[in-house]
């Protein structure tokens, strides 16, 4: 299938109609930018796939403005207007497209066919036809042909940009993006939830199943801890237990004096809610014991006081006794007073003897000076009478005064002084027995006092009889709370006893209870629940084996696509990468298959990597090899034969162009090439160096009136 | 022939659940084309459906 000649009118670039022939294996349209190149490779792209290749659809950024019609005068009512004329086996047929002056945005361009016998067809027919004849879809196509210029644009840095690349040069990289799709949208993870699910729902069920007979055993280990034996755990031991409880609560309610409600014996509920609350209720509510307490205060009140004044008693018995005694031993007051009154005479008589005895030594001393200075020692000086020795015996007589008469009287006044200090003692410490003998006495009448108040009794009672009194009324406290706290110690054994029945009655009646669910077998499979839950988990289980299918499904396909294109590919790619690069390495396509994906390389004929730097020429040079190879691939099974190239020598050295030149000429062995590019080296080497049959075409310069136009065409 | 097809053709051969399948191919295409989650969300769905029952399951269970 071959295109050879193609016909525009009011296509973009080109105004008036304009035919050109495309027979030839090369066919070369040369010319400066901005004159019509891309405009007629656009319009085989427009005439086979109308307005899919416009603007943003056409999958290329930079048509995002484009505009399909040319701009005329106002008025110009002829259609825009592309045919393309293909030599296939039975002979030729002409494809056309129209787009009317004044269709609208959205209005479909119409497609007609007319095939070698002359038939036209219209429409879905026509698009039909295309199908049927093997002209590739527009994805392919711009694939093919656009992509090389799209790739020249990119910069590729990592291993899996490279991959990238190299997949949609392949046409592949949807294979990538589907099979990401379908990868993301594994079950794995949902199984794995779902697994937790079906875990937590079999511990329940598991627990449903198994829970009462290990709650059942459970018990029965707890009946034997207190006692209870098997045969014990029975419907009529728990009826007894809960008689004997409502029994001797009644009984300790009258003790207590109690007004409670006391349940019915045979309402299971009534006395299970009861008994739990009974002890608290025995504990605090009783008036019987309320006076207790008050009894336990007021003997402790009477203990202390009693003590307190025995105390003081003994304390005033003992201080009287000793009065008494020192009364009878030394003497009463008066005794004493009068002892001390003659000390005290005796001291003074002493006293004046000692003063005496001092005068008397003066008045002889002043004699004896006397006689002395009168010179005359025998005479007295007072009364002139002669006595013979008078000196020497006054001499005599104060020496005997001063020693040993007055020795005598001091010892006399001290010991005088000493019987004074004697009987003051003595008369001091009676009165002092006397003041501590009335202060006790004040104490225990202050304690009779209290103890009357505590007793609340009158004055007028006689000392013995209040303590006595005390003591009488202690005993009969004493008795009261004895008998009181019979009552309490009876009240606690009764809730100590009531505790242990209701222990027993409540493991009797959980025992019953887990009994009767563990001889109830559960049905599942009679659960309306148990239907939903299978039904649901098969749909899933389905739904979730279908994307697992479709998993596998998607890597072996991706696999086998990938295989199958590189090994296509592979064919001719080192050829032509060969000759583009003017390098000898022969390029080959690596499929790298691993469980995580699939990713593309470039290795040489030893499968060691190759190309290690894609810049942009490397990838121009690639994409354009890509498509030589791919191309000559589908050519030889007859399908789509020409190859359009758009401005190709885009970031191409002068070497590779000359290598493009010369694998053009390659390729044109196997299909046409129409090539469109500025006039340069690429040109000139198509024009004067390709040895094949070529079709020079070159473009005038685009005017506003006219559009683009030929400037001339040369066969060679 | 594009992956989608090639995929639609090999669900025909293997011959099972090919309905299921080739509706779930559907919404997978669907999502590819549009960037929706039509799957995500019946995923979604289903596995809340099996959750909720299986919640339901364990309280009659528990009952």
């Amino acid at each position: 299938m071959k295109p050879t000649a193609i016909t525009v009118s009011r296509f973009r670039g080109w105004k008036d109609e304009h035919r050109f022939a495309l027979d030839a294996s090369i066919t070369s349209i040369i010319a400066d930018n901005g004159r019509g190149k891309s405009s007629l490779l656009n319009a085989i792209e427009w005439c086979l796939y109308g307005a899919v290749v416009t603007k943003k659809d056409s999958g290329i950024d930079e048509r995002q403005d484009w505009e399909l019609r040319t701009r005329t005068e106002k008025g110009d009512a002829k259609p825009t207007c592309v045919e393309l004329e293909l030599d296939i086996a039975e002979g030729l047929v002409k494809i056309r497209r129209e787009r009317a002056a004044a269709a609208k945005a959205r209005e479909a361009d119409p497609l007609t066919v007319e095939d070698p016998n002359g038939d036209v067809l219209f429409g879905e027919a026509a698009e039909s036809w295309l199908i049927e004849a093997g002209i590739p879809d527009w994805e392919t196509y711009r694939r093919a042909h656009c992509f090389h210029q799209e790739a020249a644009r990119q910069r590729v840095v990592s291993t899996n940009e490279r991959s990238a690349i190299l997949a949609a040069l392949l046409g592949l990289d949807d294979d990538l993006a589907l099979r990401d799709t379908i990868e993301s949208n594994q079950p794995s993870k949902l199984f794995a939830g779902i697994d937790k699910t079906l875990d937590a729902l079999n511990d329940e069920a598991h627990r449903v199943l198994d829970l009462p007979r290990q709650r059942l055993g459970e018990l029965e280990r707890q009946a034997a801890e207190i006692g209870l034996e098997s045969s014990q755990l029975s419907e009529s031991n728990a009826k007894s237990i809960r008689s004997q409880l409502v029994a001797r609560a009644r009984d300790l309610a009258d003790r207590l004096s109690l007004t409670t409600d006391l349940p019915d014996e045979n309402d299971t509920v009534a006395v299970r809610t009861w008994a739990s609350k009974w002890p608290a209720t025995a504990r605090s509510e009783s008036p019987a014991l309320a006076s207790l307490d008050g009894h336990r205060r007021q003997a402790s009140q009477l203990d202390l006081h009693i003590a307190k004044y025995e105390e003081e008693d003994g304390a005033w018995q003992e201080t009287r006794s000793k009065l008494q005694q020192e009364r009878q031993t030394g003497g009463d007051e008066a005794q004493r007073d009068a002892a001390v009154t003659t000390a005290e005479t005796n001291l003074s008589g002493a006293t004046n003897a000692l003063q005496q005895n001092n005068a008397t030594v003066k008045l002889l001393v002043d004699a004896k000076s006397a006689i002395k200075a009168a010179s005359r020692s025998d005479e007295c000086p007072v009364c002139e009478t002669s006595v013979p020795g008078l000196e020497e015996r006054l001499e005599t007589t104060i020496e005997r005064l001063r020693s040993d008469e007055f020795q005598a009287l001091q010892a006399a006044e001290g010991d005088t002084r000493t019987a004074l200090e004697s009987a003051e003692s003595a008369r001091d410490a009676l009165q002092k027995l006397v003041r501590d003998e009335a202060t006790a006495r004040g104490r225990v009448e202050e304690q009779r006092n209290k103890l009357r108040e505590v007793l609340d009794i009158d004055e007028s009672t006689a000392v013995h009889d209040v303590l006595a009194e005390a003591k009488k009324r202690r005993e009969k406290v004493g008795t009261e709370i004895t008998k009181l706290e019979g009552l309490a110690s009876d009240r606690d054994q009764s809730i100590q006893d009531h505790q242990t029945n209701w222990g027993r009655l409540d493991l009797i009646e959980k025992w019953l209870s887990a009994s009767e669910k563990a001889e109830s077998s559960i049905d599942l499979s009679a659960l309306h629940e148990w239907s939903e839950f299978n039904e649901s988990l098969d749909e899933l289980a389905g739904f979730g084996a279908d994307l697992a299918f479709l998993g596998g499904l998607a890597r072996d396909v991706q696999a086998e696509r990938s295989t199958a294109r590189a090994a296509e590919v592979n064919k001719a790619l080192g050829k032509y990468y060969s000759l583009i690069t003017q390098d000898d390495t022969a390029v080959l396509v690596n499929v790298h298959t691993t469980p995580q994906g699939i990713s593309y390389d470039l290795v040489d004929a030893s499968e060691l990597p190759a190309v290690p730097v894609l810049n942009q020429a490397a990838i121009n040079a690639l994409s354009l090899a890509v498509l030589f190879a791919q191309s000559e691939a589908q050519a030889s099974v007859n399908s789509w034969e020409l190859v359009a190239l758009d401005d190709p020598v885009q970031s191409l050295d002068s070497e590779k162009q000359k290598g493009l030149s010369q694998a053009i000429e390659e390729l044109a062995d196997s299909c046409s090439v129409l090539v469109a590019t500025v006039p340069g080296q690429l040109s000139e080497r198509i024009q004067d160096y390709v040895s094949k049959q070529r079709h020079i075409v070159t473009l005038g310069p685009w005017s506003q009136s006219d559009g683009a136009s030929i400037e001339s065409e040369v066969d060679q | 022939m594009d992956l989608w097809s090639v995929l639609e053709e090999r669900i025909k051969q293997h011959g099972v659940r090919v309905d299921e399948r080739l509706e779930l191919l559907e919404g997978l295409k669907a999502d590819h084309e549009t960037g929706g989650d039509l799957v995500t969300e019946r995923k979604k769905s289903l596995a809340h459906r099996v959750e909720d029952a299986a919640a339901r399951l364990k309280e009659k269970l528990r009952v």
